[in-house]
């Protein structure tokens, strides 16, 4: 009799969930399924004022931003695009590649060595991620001018350490933290110096948590705005920047910018892929444990 | 040469004394216990050995060699950790060739292979070689943890408490491997345990540690029989040694010793007189081993009447645990010379198994 109560409480209790977790997909989901179907329409279709579900979709859009279409009729052709896409591109994997040079030691030194005042350098790198961007991007700007870093791909590079210089320090630290210590003093006693056991012991041993970071660090420079708006021009416009150009004094091109901003999540889409894979694996490499 | 010499070697860790003025000297191929509970110094004197920890004062020397100081050479010495410390993204044969692999060894490839083979066949993990450390045992984990520290040779090897992780049987199988393979070290191995039974079955000598300080060094047998103090006795044994507060009175022509309530009184062997005697007023603890007491009946010399408290019953041998006036005595015994529930209890201590210890807890010697 209870036991039947119990299995009935807790089909509804599944049954509850996995009514949340639709509720929550279809939240998260319907802003890009709509975009698409935007990017999947003609002019005419889009600012229909019943929107339509049914439609003959088009490719028109795609064509238009990745190779350009012939002029018929005013500016209708936005090539700019797929330069805006590799500056991204530079600019995020630089970003990222920098702050894994600079970082991964950083975190291991934050993490294993005896230094005066370590939380409060650790604090201050925290920090850089507490004022919101636009309320240092002035001052930036003052001095990217006179330094000539404005425009440049290496001052975005640089201005983009303080979205992935933090978030590498605070996630390798921890993984760092998470290798036992008794496993370096063994390799020091074995002969090695603290670099080599830097290089083939804690390295390979935060594989998975080095990936699945760098995939975030890659993500959040990614979608970054206001650098690239403020402390770039066309030559070095992100991608998100880019997106801006769809919108001029005459017109909105919603089609072109909606294609263009499936294109852009293109990455992000493909790298959540592999991060769940990694996220899942972490550092629960199992034998480190006694 | 001893092969590891400690000179007043004091650890603190800001006010607290892990380790307080320690003097020692282990001897070549001699296999050195330090025995004593959790929070007695044992890893940290370990540790610095291997200099994972530096001393505060006093200095280390291994075959002769100073390794403490800043401009000391990193120690030869291997050590065995509690949780084995093994490289987890390296297969088993990686693990045991790391050490020879380092810059400072640098051994080639052929000879690798051969010495590590050599040790795989030594502790039967031939099989194992390729395997990682997840997809092993808790005893094979041991084995190769053991592998990479005896590959590399060392002067000497640290073991810090290397079966406590190990279950009982398996425990007891590496206690004997390790006995039989302690033959073939020609390198001083300092054992940190707090496991008596380990401490004596391995140990060429043990040294007792408390709170940082060294109560005693000396054989098995030594520290078993003639502890110097009350900790010493109390740390060896089990069930632990009974201790009685009493004094010495003069009974006859000869002295007794007896409990407070004097329902427990037993004679002084004849060799403790005089020292005693210079004690008769004070009071002074016996320390009875649980195994010094018999079981006897009532007609028999020196019988004493028990009130029986508790029985642990552990197969063929048993614990008792009965009570003589005011004083509770824990006694082995054999399963046949246990009375029946309800019978009466008498019990007979043997005199010249008693340990006296005086009022500081040092035991008195004969002279």
């Amino acid at each position: 009799m209870s036991s039947r109560r119990e299995l009935l409480g807790s089909v509804t209790r599944k049954a509850l969930i996995y009514a949340g977790l639709a509720v929550m997909l279809a939240l998260a989901l319907a802003p890009i399924v709509w975009i698409f179907l935007i990017s999947l329409k003609t002019d005419k279709d889009i600012i229909a004022s019943v929107p339509r579900i049914v439609f003959t979709p088009t490719l028109e859009n795609y064509k238009a931003i990745l190779i350009g279409v012939k002029s018929a009729g005013g500016e209708t052709a936005r090539p700019e695009f797929v330069h805006y896409f590799l500056n991204s591109l530079i600019i995020t994997s630089g970003a990222v590649l920098v702050s894994l040079l600079a970082g991964v030691p950083a975190a291991y030194a934050l993490a294993r060595f005896k230094i005066k005042l370590k939380e409060n350098i650790a604090f201050t790198f925290l920090s850089f991620r507490f004022a919101p961007e636009i309320a240092v991007i002035i001052p930036i700007f003052v001095i990217y001018r006179s330094l000539g870093l404005y425009n440049t791909y290496v001052g975005m590079i640089l201005v983009y350490q303080l979205v992935t210089l933090p978030l590498i320090i605070w996630l390798m630290r921890g993984y760092f933290e998470d290798i036992p210590e008794s496993i370096e003093q063994a390799a020091r006693l074995d002969g090695y110096s603290r670099f080599a056991i830097f290089r083939k012991i804690c390295l390979p041993l935060v594989k998975p948590g080095l990936a699945s970071t760098a995939i975030l660090a890659f993500i959040f420079a990614w979608n970054n705005f206001i650098f690239g708006l403020v402390l770039g021009a066309k030559e070095t416009f992100p991608v998100t920047v880019g997106m801006l150009g769809f919108i001029s004094y005459e017109s909105v091109l919603w089609g072109q910018m909606a294609a263009a901003s499936m294109v852009t999540i293109l990455p992000e889409i493909v790298i959540a892929l592999f991060i769940q894979k990694y996220l899942v694996r972490g550092l629960s490499f199992g034998a480190v444990r006694g | 040469m001893a092969a590891v010499t400690f000179a007043g070697v004091t650890k603190r860790y800001g006010k607290l004394v892990a380790v307080d003025r320690m003097d020692l000297e282990i001897g070549p191929a001699e296999f050195f216990v330090i025995l004593g509970p959790a929070g007695a110094g044992k890893t940290t004197t370990l540790k610095m050995i291997a200099r994972i920890e530096d001393v505060s004062e006093g200095e280390i020397r291994i075959d002769g060699e100073r390794i403490t100081g800043p401009d000391a050479p990193e120690p030869d010495a291997a050590m065995i950790f509690e949780n084995y410390a093994l490289y987890p993204h390296l297969t088993v044969f990686d693990n045991i060739a790391f050490p020879l692999r380092s810059r400072r060894r640098q051994t080639g490839p052929a000879e690798i292979a051969a010495r590590v083979g050599e040790i795989a066949r030594m502790l039967e993990i031939e099989g194992l070689l390729e395997r990682r450390p997840a997809e092993l045992s808790g005893g094979q984990r041991q084995r190769v943890s053991l592998g990479r520290a005896l590959v590399r040779k060392p002067k000497v090897f640290l073991m810090d408490e290397p079966l406590s992780h190990l279950d009982a049987k398996l425990r007891h199988q590496m206690r004997r491997e390790l006995k039989k393979l302690k033959g073939r070290l020609e390198s001083a191995v300092v054992f940190v345990t707090h496991d008596y039974m380990e401490a004596l079955s391995l140990a060429d000598r043990i040294a007792v540690l408390d709170k940082g300080r060294i109560h005693q060094v000396g054989t098995p047998e030594e520290v078993y029989t003639a502890p110097e103090d009350i900790f010493v006795a109390s740390q060896l044994g089990y069930p632990r040694i009974n201790l009685v507060e009493g004094r010495v009175l003069v009974r006859g022509d000869g002295l007794a010793f007896a409990s407070r309530d004097q329902a427990l009184a037993f004679p002084v062997p004849a060799k403790l007189r005089r020292r005693l005697e210079e004690l008769s007023q004070g009071e002074i603890t016996a320390g009875i081993r649980p195994a010094a007491i018999g079981i006897v009946t009532a007609e028999a010399p020196g019988a004493v009447r028990a009130v029986r408290l508790m029985t642990e019953r552990l197969g063929n041998r048993h614990i008792l645990f009965a009570a003589v006036g005011g004083t509770s005595l824990a006694v082995t015994a054999d399963r046949a010379e246990l009375p029946e529930a309800g019978e009466g209890l008498f019990l007979s201590v043997q005199p010249e198994d008693v340990l006296y210890f005086g009022p500081s807890g040092q035991r008195i010697k004969e002279g």
